[in-house]
């Protein structure tokens, strides 16, 4: 449980809140660059960590993440036009760049110098990854930019999608360093789904079901470790790295791409759950892509034109009582990806968590939620950058192995729980 | 018509959740496993009087397993008793503690079915072996483990447990 106090300090992220200042200290995944195809493509309205801005890729394929609003009577600019250099507000013409500054305001002559009192707030927006990443906190303070291996391997090896999640940013996280719930509410899914099947490492999930637990604290935040028995005495483990503030990897499965997640507060009651797989030493394979389009792994199909879940609380999620019974699937949505978020919606959109009762198996959440209350009141009190900012925090993989009893899962699997370009990830 | 999922998954609808406590107090056994976690189980009880402190079965040095058997009479029959009336055990160790009475309160408790919290704390200098004799010695009954920076952790993760 939390103290309520606690419980809002984590879960709000608007301006002027202490977890949105710590937010606001990391690159974000902001959207896909799909989103913004071309130069001179419509603008995308965007909200992150509860502010509404307008992401825009001008003419000269410049990027830019602005305030949505036009600065003189408070118009949508979702509704501009992108121009030349820039998007301009059709109410009454004003035209602003990618960096929010006003460059034209047709009805005012230009010695006036109304024109050069006027900026919008904006923030960086860079491409890495097939992903645009924003800052959004002070320039005099924005870090080296990401190095998360998924977004710096060739493109062929990696596949990123997100989708809505409406529910706070912190129960989408909890569920990804929540190993204790695979076992039952994934159990249908380790050996019918494409990117999981076929690996020896699901015959260990599947003979012992009921893992233990370590956590242990790494430089950029937690590594979780859930153990189990393996051949000769040995251990079984699958390690998951969770990066402050709101970075997840998935234990790898075989020769499976690897697969982990960003939960970025849209705003206190809904969040972006960002999906990547990639493979650090080869290309996806195409049946792979497609099965990822196709919504299985973690990935899900979406409401057309939307990054909403087709299976989402408007249709009850697809609930099919008939494969829960049937034990297709264990809670009765489909979809390793949905089969979380339904549950996670379901605690309302910011759970009390007063009201909670944890275990000992839930320590990595437990750590997780000390570390970001500790950073965010060191950043508040004393201004000390959080870990996870030091692009050498990225640099981490989850990892799936056999280790010898006695041995220490950080100390003993250190070499694979690193990003290593072009080394493969290390899997059973 | 709008579904069931869409009406109650709104924070208006949250509202309505039912207000009566959910679960009743837990009580926690702490166990300081040697002597340098000694003041960090005080403080921890210190802060809520339902916690349970254990200060038992601490040796100092590397003591024979023979040897450290002669110092247990009175102690153990207590210590155990205590842990059982508990609903949680949590042992608390610095790296490097590879002691016999983990064992002996580990294995009392994985027969009366209590369940066993291990907190290893860590110093920046904490070398691998250290750590790893440790964990060797808590793993066969810790249902979990953390491996700790700092003795904060240890009042944030009995509060989390509401212990």
């Amino acid at each position: 449980m939390l103290r309520r106090e606690q419980n809002d300090i984590v879960t709000q992220t608007g301006p002027g809140t202490q977890m949105g200042a710590l937010f606001r200290c990391y690159w974000l995944p902001a959207m896909l660059a799909e989103e913004l195809p071309h130069d001179g493509c419509p603008p995308v309205r965007i909200k992150l960590l509860s502010e509404r801005l307008l992401a825009v890729r001008d003419s000269e394929g410049r990027y830019g993440l602005i305030d949505e609003f036009c600065a003189h009577r408070g118009v949508s600019l979702w509704f501009g036009r992108n121009e030349e250099g820039g998007i301009r507000c059709p109410y009454h013409g004003w035209k602003y760049d990618v960096s929010g500054a006003c460059t034209e305001i047709p009805s005012e002559a230009a010695e006036s110098g109304m024109c050069d009192r006027i900026k919008l707030k904006s923030y960086p927006l860079i491409e890495r990854g097939g992903v645009l990443w924003t800052y959004m906190g002070p320039s005099e303070t924005q870090p080296a930019y990401p190095e998360w291996e998924f977004a710096t391997v060739p493109a062929a090896q990696s596949f990123t999608s997100k989708r809505l999640q409406e529910s706070n940013w912190l129960q989408a996280l909890e569920g990804g360093i929540d190993s204790s719930h695979v076992s039952w509410l994934h159990r249908g899914n380790l050996n019918s789904d494409p990117l999981f099947k076929g690996a020896k490492g699901n015959q260990y999930n599947l003979n012992d079901a009921k893992p233990v637990f370590e956590v242990v604290e790494n430089a950029g935040g937690l590594l979780i470790g859930a153990r189990r028995n393996a051949e000769e005495g040995r251990y079984y483990w699958r390690i998951t790295p969770w990066v402050m503030p709101c970075f997840t990897m998935v234990p790898p499965r075989g020769d499976h791409p690897i697969h982990g997640h960003f939960w970025v507060p849209i705003d206190d009651e809904n969040c972006w759950a960002w999906s990547f797989d990639y493979h650090p030493v080869r290309a996806l394979r195409t049946e792979e892509v497609q099965a990822m389009r196709d919504g299985h792994g973690i990935h899900v199909t979406y409401v057309p034109g939307t990054y909403r879940p087709r299976a989402n609380k408007d249709n009850d999620y697809l609930m099919d009582r008939q494969a829960q019974a049937a034990g297709v699937t264990y809670s009765g949505v489909a979809g390793i990806a949905m089969q979380d978020a339904s549950l996670q919606e379901s605690m309302g959109p910011v759970v009390d968590r007063t009201k909670e009762n944890l275990v000992s198996t839930d320590n990595g959440i437990i750590m997780a939620r000390q570390r970001l209350l500790r950073a965010a009141k060191a950043l508040a009190e004393k201004g000390i950058v959080p870990p996870g900012v030091d692009p050498a925090h990225h640099l981490v993989r989850s990892a799936a192995l056999v280790l010898p009893p006695n041995e220490a899962f950080k100390d003993s699997a250190a070499e694979a729980l690193k990003a290593k370009p072009g080394v493969a990830q290390v899997s059973v | 018509m709008q579904s069931e999922s869409a009406r109650v998954n709104t924070a208006a609808e949250y509202r309505f959740r039912v207000a009566a406590p959910n679960s009743q107090p837990r009580t926690a056994s702490l166990v300081a496993l040697d002597a340098a976690s000694l003041p960090v189980v005080a403080r921890a009880v210190a802060e809520a009087p339902t916690r349970r402190r254990q200060v038992a079965l601490t040796a100092s040095g590397d003591v024979t397993l023979p040897a450290w058997l002669q110092t247990l009479p009175g102690k153990t029959r207590a210590l155990i008793d205590d842990a059982e009336r508990s609903d949680m055990v949590v042992m608390v160790a610095h790296a490097g503690y590879a002691g016999h009475g983990a064992t002996l309160l580990g294995e009392a408790c994985r027969l009366r079915g209590v369940t066993v919290t291990a907190l290893v704390l860590t110093e920046p200098e904490t070398e691998d072996a250290a750590l790893s004799a440790t964990l060797q010695r808590l793993r066969p009954f810790a249902t979990m483990i953390v491996v700790a920076n700092g003795e904060d952790y240890v009042a944030d993760m009995l509060q989390a447990l509401r212990a």
